[in-house]
């Protein structure tokens, strides 16, 4: 099931303005947890941790999952395939994990935030700014990003049988 | 290469691979070492958040 043309063209169009902002995204919660860290003031902290709610609940948790989506769509409608190429599946295989840990992760940022709203000066210190998981979240969609952009060779076992059949034909 | 068999992992699977699987294993050892309560359980559990005071 290869898509045409335009719809391919669409469809990448959609992907990568996604993906882009979703890397975006990441990068602005991460700036706001550096803040929430660094910060000496009660109010930087309550913004910062208000605006990484926001952020996460309204930004980035549907910009992965769209993103995951029309991954999956142009693997599939594509000659490229889902699990035909090892550049493809491990693209798939982090992009599904990081989706999966920010949807998880969203009930532990919005409860820090309400948490936020209503401590006391000592108590906003022990927040913190969730770098860990932005950190590690903006390493694995560099590491997709730059996966997709070298598009490294290697069939896997799958696609080399797909390719064999293919080919007798 | 001979084309009537599959062929194997390609190098830079591997070599990204150990990367990953060793930096795992030192972060592991950085929150075992820490006392770190980081791990996939803490992840939508009711007991994730940190206790912190609150005003009035």
């Amino acid at each position: 099931m290869t898509m045409s043309r335009g719809w391919r063209k669409a469809a990448l169009a959609v992907h990568l303005t996604v993906s882009a902002s979703w890397i975006g995204a990441v990068l602005a919660y991460l700036v706001l947890g550096i803040a929430a860290v660094t910060s000496e003031q009660n109010s930087t902290i309550r913004g910062a941790w208000i605006a990484m709610e926001l952020i996460g609940r309204f930004a980035i948790v549907p910009l992965a999952l769209v993103s995951l989506t029309t991954g999956v769509v142009m693997a599939v409608g594509t000659k490229w395939g889902l699990f035909r190429y090892y550049w493809v599946l491990i693209s798939f295989v982090l992009t599904t994990f990081a989706t999966v840990i920010v949807v998880l992760h969203m009930p532990d940022v919005s409860g820090i935030a309400d948490q936020a709203r209503v401590s006391s000066r000592s108590g906003m210190r022990d927040l913190g700014g969730d770098l860990f998981h932005a950190g590690g979240g903006l390493t694995v969609l560099v590491a997709v990003l730059v996966l997709n952009v070298v598009k490294p060779p290697g069939l896997t076992r799958y696609g080399w049988r797909r390719q064999q059949q293919t080919t007798d034909r | 290469m001979n084309e009537s068999e599959p062929p194997g992992l390609p190098r830079w699977v591997k070599i990204s691979g150990a990367a990953v699987a060793l930096l795992l294993l030192g972060m592991i050892a950085v929150m075992v070492i820490s006392g770190g309560d980081h791990g996939p359980g803490r992840h939508g559990a009711e007991g994730a958040i940190r206790p912190a005071m609150t005003a009035g």
